[in-house]
């Protein structure tokens, strides 16, 4: 499991739905077409859909230590 | 872009390049540029989803193509105040005013109350003649309609590769008039 995963920050979302094409883990799901929201479980964290969103809505977030 | 399974719609970029060089030859084929207006409306309305940007945007893919894969974005982050909503909202306002415009003109042209102009107003400034791309003479706002609604295509596509060049490959997609339009639609019918 990896350290971090990413979340989306709703209300900057676009729902253009670019991370989804980028996402290795097929990890990512647009709801309702008004924002993305990615699986945490499937997350390995690489960072690609943070790097390719245009409005910014992806951060990191630190898993907690089992 | 990763190694994922390809379908169809992932190379509906072609679309686009093939739609803007059908109307440098003859502006008429701008009328096909009403499916990418309906779909997105289609699929919003009728599904609550915005499909058309997450799936078959040709100009959003074009935009990936160039920005990502050739290198040419500064993958630089978009402004705050782009993809906030009130800069998207203005800006679908704007679009609309300028759609509306359009509108107005082919009306003035049908009602013969203006000629016909063989022009393009790219980016709403430049006056670009185009009457190269008019060879035979057909009924007046036909035409007049052409230029119009191919003008709003191709000022758009400009408009997102700037914002490709200067951002991030898709930066268009978060004031794209369409997909702000079709989320608007899809917050409201899921409320």
């Amino acid at each position: 499991m990896s350290k971090r995963y990413s979340i989306v920050q709703q209300s900057k979302c676009v729902s253009c739905g670019t991370c989804l094409h980028f996402c290795p883990r097929n990890a990512i799901t647009i709801i309702h077409g008004t924002h993305a929201q990615i699986n945490k479980d499937l997350c390995i964290g690489c960072g690609l859909c943070k790097k390719e969103c245009p409005a910014d809505a992806i951060y990191f977030q630190e898993r907690e230590a089992k | 872009m990763m190694n994922k399974q390809k379908h169809w719609y992932d190379y509906l970029y072609l679309w686009s390049i093939l739609y803007f060089t059908l109307g440098f030859f003859n502006i008429l084929f701008a009328w096909l540029g009403l499916i990418d207006f309906l779909v997105p409306l289609i699929f919003a309305i009728y599904s609550g989803n915005k499909n058309f940007c997450n799936r078959y945007c040709g100009r959003g893919q074009l935009l990936q193509l160039l920005g990502s894969r050739l290198k040419l974005s500064q993958y630089r982050s978009t402004p705050g105040f782009i993809s906030g909503k009130y800069f998207r909202y203005g800006f679908l306002i704007f679009f609309l005013t300028m759609f509306s415009s359009m509108l107005l003109q082919t009306y003035l042209v049908a009602s013969q109350a203006a000629s016909l102009k063989e022009v393009l107003n790219l980016l709403w400034i430049f006056q670009v003649p185009w009457h190269f791309a008019y060879p035979i003479e057909i009924t007046g706002w036909i035409a007049q309609f052409s230029f119009g609604f191919y003008n709003i295509m191709l000022t758009s596509t400009i408009m997102g590769l700037i914002a490709m060049l200067l951002w991030k490959p898709r930066s268009w997609c978060t004031f794209c008039p369409m997909g702000t339009m079709t989320q608007g639609i899809c917050k409201l019918k899921h409320h």
